[in-house]
């Protein structure tokens, strides 16, 4: 295992391409980002001008059932843009909301410690002050990437989607641009069926060397980072429901486990902490949750 | 009411079954910190041993009423005639205690057109309760609250009596036991774990189980065995995912952990009603037929075994492929839904043998001795 990337303690911002507005203070949106052609409009308040044209454009996440598709496995589709955050970005995203996404939009953001805007409409913007106000709750959580793996990304479209596997699958790898002897495992891309791609690593990996497992759902993504007496688990929710109870392995002992959840108190039950590893179940998954963990 | 004395079944004609090969089978990695009881449930007292309670005014095939005084009658027969004892009360203490807390185990997959009868559930909690559990002390279980609500059970359950569901929704794990699982990458799922119901380990002490008489597209049927296993533990539909499943070995292993094994004392499988084909389900009326009996058991094995032939001969009398039949030219060839000439998958109702030789029941039919009772 290796850590090099801090996750940055950045908060997402919001894009408003819309006049000023009481909605947004009541969603406890103070300041926000807004095109060139809004900033007469915004003279007064708490408004910084952007040109939408110099950020990186991101599709909003979430997740695509599938329900009456025939495909290879039953497994829901899982929109994200880790990939694209664990590539770099050039300068700062924009990331599209949609109705019902910028919450989860921001938590990505976070998790994967991306300079970010949300770009989002008037429905969404209580969600998202909601979501940025847990954000900012949080302890500082300034701690190094934690992956076993390895990839080494060549820029193109295989490895884009290589790395969407890896991250759906709860395979956690950081992109280098040589093979890493601290890491697990170092992986190329490989261009065909990238679930068989991710289960091919998975293999070179083994399962008992894996930093973190999650049990009990399928469109839960984590994401690690930690140093010699912490952890830190981020938890994305990709779905349309809270997922009802999701169960975490993480490597190490680590007696101390505190749950922080997304709009509601949720707490880490039957902690197991062995020899190898620390076990705690969350009986609710909402859209973001983060989780320390610690020696003492 | 007439009644033959136990037979002993002579062994039928080797049946092909192809099983795959003990080398060829998933890795499994059992993870409980339950010892099992000196006398596991599963084989019980009565390894071998079946009793058959046939009445056949016990449902009407018409309107599928049931005859409420009729199953009480059977049910206390088959005890009686299971146990050897004179009296119902004892015949149940041989297995169960009034300071039990007791689960019945509930099969509701094909609810609410095919499941464990509310009524024989009923009648079972009733002649607990006569016997001095307490009603608080009983609750009836099952994976799924949405099919579990659909067969009404409140609506005919002595007061008291609880009923409870794992999941409100698919995928959640919190009725679960983190503690006990089993642990098989079958296709490279990344969630490896299947963990027992958690009041099995938490708060059961004993255990009935009360299958359906069906057939199975992927477990050839379904019976004792596949109920107690894939109806007590999470995760399990991964097992059934493409053609060649592993149920052959899933089924029995599930089944075999602890305290599942030591806690299930009693198998009363609901035969008034069955389904020979499309199970667990029931796609169309016509694959719905009333065998009209209750078998009675501690042996799984045994009274699987059983429900082969009994699946086995409707099929045979509506012209439908064996379940033992594994070409692959019947799999996924039709509507499995409709034609019963077509598999989903390859059937493997050697689970059963692959379950006694894990020590669960005797699978050998020469072994196997029958009481059958007609009221």
């Amino acid at each position: 295992m290796s850590g090099l990337l801090l996750l940055a303690a950045a908060l997402p911002g919001l894009f408003v391409d819309a006049d000023p507005s009481p909605a947004l203070r009541e969603a406890g949106v103070e300041c926000v980002a807004i095109p060139a052609a809004r900033a007469e409009a915004w003279k007064g308040h708490c408004a910084t001008v952007v040109d939408p044209s110099a950020l990186t454009k991101l599709p909003a996440p979430g997740v695509r059932y599938r329900m009456n598709e025939a495909r290879a496995s039953s497994a829901p589709w899982v929109d994200s843009n880790g990939a694209r955050f664990a590539r770099g970005l050039q300068g700062k995203a924009l990331i599209a909301s949609g109705d019902g996404k910028a919450a989860l939009a921001a938590a990505e953001a976070h998790a994967f410690g991306a300079d970010a805007l949300v770009s989002s409409g008037p429905k969404d913007w209580k969600a998202f002050g909601a979501m940025r106000q847990f954000l900012a709750s949080l302890p500082a959580g300034d701690l190094p990437v934690l992956a076993n793996i390895g990839f080494l990304d060549d820029g193109t479209p295989v490895a884009n989607e290589n790395m969407n596997l890896l991250l759906r699958r709860n395979l956690l790898f950081r992109v280098v641009g040589k093979p890493d002897a601290k890491l697990d495992v170092n992986v190329k891309p490989k261009p065909g069926d990238p679930s068989a791609f991710a289960y091919e690593v998975r293999q070179k990996l083994t399962d008992p060397k894996r930093l973190l497992r999650l049990y009990g759902s399928e469109v839960v993504v984590a994401r690690l980072s930690g140093d010699a007496t912490r952890r830190r688990v981020a938890l994305l929710n990709y779905g349309n429901r809270v997922v009802e109870g999701v169960r975490v392995r993480i490597l190490g002992r680590w007696p101390r486990v505190i749950a922080y959840a997304f709009g509601e108190k949720v707490e880490a039950a039957d902690v197991v902490v062995e020899a190898a590893a620390t076990e705690f179940s969350l009986p609710r998954v909402p859209a973001y949750v983060v989780v320390d963990l610690s020696t003492r | 009411m007439q009644r033959r004395d136990f037979l002993t079944i002579p062994a039928a004609a080797a049946v092909a079954m192809a099983a795959p090969k003990t080398e060829e089978l998933p890795k499994y990695r059992v993870q409980s910190s339950y010892a099992p009881a000196a006398q596991p449930g599963m084989p019980g007292p009565f390894p071998g041993r079946v009793v058959n309670v046939h009445a056949a005014n016990s449902i009407n095939a018409s309107t599928e009423k049931v005859d409420a005084a009729l199953v009480a009658e059977m049910i206390g027969q088959g005890m009686l005639a299971l146990t050897g004892e004179k009296d119902e009360r004892t015949a149940w203490r041989r297995f169960i205690q009034p300071n039990d807390v007791v689960g019945i185990k509930l099969n509701c997959s094909g609810a609410p057109k095919i499941c464990s009868h509310p009524v024989v559930v009923a009648e079972i909690a009733k002649q607990l309760i006569a016997s001095g559990v307490a009603a608080k002390n009983i609750t009836c279980y099952e994976r799924f609250q949405d099919q579990v609500v659909s067969a009404k059970y409140p609506d005919y359950l002595p007061a008291g009596v609880n009923v409870w569901a794992a999941s409100s929704g698919r995928d959640a794990i919190n009725g679960y036991d983190p503690r006990t699982y089993v642990e098989v990458d079958f296709f490279g799922e990344d969630d490896t774990r299947s963990n027992l119901v958690r009041p099995i380990s938490e708060r059961f002490t004993k255990i009935i189980n009360v299958p359906n008489m069906k057939d199975h597209g992927a477990s050839g049927v379904t019976g004792c065995l596949k109920n107690i296993a894939y109806g007590s533990f999470h995760n399990v539909a991964r097992s059934h995912r493409f053609e060649k499943t592993n149920t052959f070995s899933f089924i029995g292993t599930l089944a075999a952990v602890e305290p599942l094994r030591s806690r299930t004392v009693l198998q009363i499988m609901d035969g008034l009603k069955g389904v020979w084909h499309g199970g667990p389900f029931q796609h169309a009326d016509r694959f719905g037929f009333y065998p009209a009996r209750l078998m009675f058991g501690t042996d799984p094995v045994a009274m699987d075994r059983l429900l082969i032939d009994i699946i086995e001969e409707k099929r045979k009398a509506e012209g439908a492929i064996s379940v033992f039949n594994r070409s692959t030219d019947y799999v996924k060839k039709g509507d499995f839904r409709k034609d019963p000439n077509t598999n989903n998958f390859i059937r493997e109702p050697g689970h059963i043998e692959f379950a006694g030789g894990l020590g669960l029941g005797v699978f050998d039919k020469a072994k196997i001795t029958l009481k059958e009772i007609r009221l």
